[in-house]
């Protein structure tokens, strides 16, 4: 034998050895004939159901594009390379790093008050004047400092209403404060005023723009659509936003505000119209949002009009639209979509509170509440305004920080909301992708976990997931697009 | 057509085809459509009952008793899936976080 022979492994040492072990999958269908295969890191591949039984049985040929596609995404693992176990074992780590780190975004109900009276709003909001429904100053510095205990590298600020600008001193005390104590603990620190924009002045702006404060705002559509719902009473709330919109562009720059939707049952027919209407305000982005289950949207009944097939016909058609306009050369994106396509194609998938497991709530966002307590989510108070403490996780007059994340109320419901051990979910192919909400089942089910068959939620994920997956699968212009948007 | 027949129907499986955690995992999943009561196993036979709510149409009956075995043939794909890689799945778990201080943090 030669030195450069010895060095190479002999031409047999490559060839198909016909055997390979199963690596640890879910399988789920995707429609009549199709099934979607996952593995625990998210990766996927889309097989026909005789392919599904020759994988289990381990009867693919080493040959086949269905063998080396399972392979290449970690589903078997040969004698050519055991190098699965190892990258398996890196990218869970990746994806579950988030649970160390944990609280990204803060939000603090800086106010209850509101001039708005909408129809589906989910705080049992306060009329403008009635300042005992303000924050006060020491809880908010109470807050600050509970927030930097967070281990997190990155803090989010949200400030929330009610409408936050009535208490703008409070978000101006909230944001000094956070950046002094950021110069010891160098965090990346965001800030956004969720508003909608109606209070707006020139010390205001000034103020944002000193500091990096963007704003997120509501836009339901056009102004017939969005005044219906959005009701500013003597005014249009629509004219006042886009006034507003147009206003923090120019102040700020023309990323400094981001709008979102709410689907109502006057919606449901019309996506076309709303898409337009961001087109039309130079939106290159929009979240098809539903209704929550949780303050007015009850009380009004607004909910028991539309159901959740309502919805996805709706989301379908908009998702169909957004793709149209892209290939007409408008770049649009689907935020709802843009999530759950990070969660397929990206390692460590997102903060987005609703669609994790253990659940987001408290590990991904945690809620300082105008009046001091400490709730899990948004979602969270909100059900506490109408009732129930589930998700109340503390004081910040009265409670430490390790008090709160370690207590009853948080452990519990992180207990409770691991999909792994959520019946179906466990075997669920879409587990990487989704998320528990306890919040949503609580509301309509009565616990935290909820039976998956009587889920809207549930419903939602699975179908939305089915549309993307089937988009990506079927249609190569449009899986384009979509993977542009990750 | 809305049948009074379809309120309940009765079959039996073969529970060396079929494991019992397999049949509880289907009728978990036809829960929104049909409810499956397991009857007592009579050797490697498990007689089991699809109760439907009154009023439930024979086409919707059939589609649900359908849906069931459906979904029993992929549980029982599952569990081969799951009783080969549960011990791989422990050890990709072990593995990932064997050197992480996350415990500590």
């Amino acid at each position: 034998m030669n030195a450069l022979a010895a060095k190479f492994h002999a031409r047999d040492h490559f060839a198909p050895r016909g055997t390979y072990r199963l690596l640890p999958a879910r399988f789920t269908r995707l429609d009549d004939t199709r099934y979607v295969v996952t593995n625990d890191v998210g990766e996927h591949v889309v097989l026909t159901r005789p392919e599904l039984r020759a994988y289990v049985a381990r009867e693919l040929s080493p040959d086949s594009s269905v063998y080396a596609a399972l392979k290449a995404r970690h589903f078997l693992f040969d004698d050519d390379t055991r190098v699965a176990l190892d990258l398996l074992a890196l990218k869970l780590r990746s994806r579950m790093d988030r649970v160390a780190s944990f609280t990204a975004l803060h939000m603090f109900v800086v106010t209850l008050r509101c001039d708005h009276t909408c129809a589906y709003c989910q705080v049992s909001r306060k009329t403008e004047d009635r300042t005992n429904f303000d924050m006060r100053p020491d809880h908010a510095d109470r807050a600050v400092e509970f927030m930097f205990r967070s281990p997190s590298p990155a803090l989010k600020v949200e400030f929330q209403g009610g409408e936050p600008l009535l208490a703008f001193d409070r978000i101006r005390q909230i944001v000094l404060a956070a950046e002094a104590m950021n110069r010891t603990h160098a965090r990346d620190l965001q800030f956004v005023i969720a508003s909608n924009l109606t209070h707006l002045d020139d010390e205001i702006l000034a103020f944002c723009k000193q500091h990096n404060v963007a704003f997120s705002t509501s836009l339901d559509g056009p102004q017939d659509l969005h005044d219906a719902r959005r009701a500013l009473p003597g005014a249009s709330s629509h004219r006042a936003a886009i006034a507003g919109i147009t206003r923090v562009r120019e102040a700020l720059g023309p990323d400094a505000v981001a709008a979102l939707m709410t689907t109502t049952p006057d919606s449901l027919g019309r996506v076309v119209d709303i898409i337009d209407e961001y087109v039309r305000h130079g939106f290159n982005s929009i979240f098809l949002r539903s209704l929550s289950p949780y303050g007015f949207a009850v009380k009004t009944s607004l909910l028991r009009r539309y159901d959740v097939d309502d919805w996805l016909r709706f989301y379908a058609a908009g998702l169909d639209y957004i793709l149209e306009l892209n290939r007409r050369g408008y770049p649009m994106r689907e935020e709802y979509a843009g999530i759950l396509l990070h969660k397929i194609f990206a390692p460590g998938g997102t903060g987005y509170v609703d669609l994790q497991s253990p659940a987001g709530a408290g590990i991904a966002g945690i809620i300082y509440n105008y009046d001091g307590a400490i709730y899990a989510s948004d979602e969270g108070r909100m059900l506490a305004e109408m009732g129930d403490t589930t998700f109340r996780l503390g004081h910040l007059e009265t409670d430490s920080f390790d008090a709160v994340m370690t207590g009853d109320a948080f452990v519990d419901m992180l207990d409770h909301t691991m999909l792994e051990a959520v019946p179906m979910c466990s075997d669920c192919a879409f587990l990487p992708y989704c998320g528990a909400d306890p919040v949503f089942h609580r509301a309509t089910q009565g616990d935290l976990v909820g039976h998956k068959v009587h889920s809207a939620f549930c419903r939602k994920q699975m179908a939305v997931l089915r549309l993307l997956l089937t988009r990506l699968e079927d249609d190569p212009e449009a899986a384009e697009i979509l993977r542009s948007w990750i | 057509m809305v049948a009074e027949p379809s309120a309940e129907r009765a079959e039996v499986l073969d529970l060396r085809i079929y494991s019992p955690t397999a049949i509880k995992k289907a009728a978990y999943r036809v829960a929104d459509r049909c409810t499956v009561v397991l009857g007592s196993p009579d050797g490697d036979h498990l007689p089991i009952r699809f109760m439907f709510r009154p009023g439930t149409a024979d086409g919707a009956a059939q589609e649900a008793v359908r849906r069931f075995h459906e979904d029993l043939v992929d549980e029982d794909l599952r569990e081969r899936l799951n009783n080969e890689t549960a011990p791989l799945r422990g050890l990709i778990l072990a593995h990932a976080f064997s050197r992480t201080d996350l415990i500590q943090r």
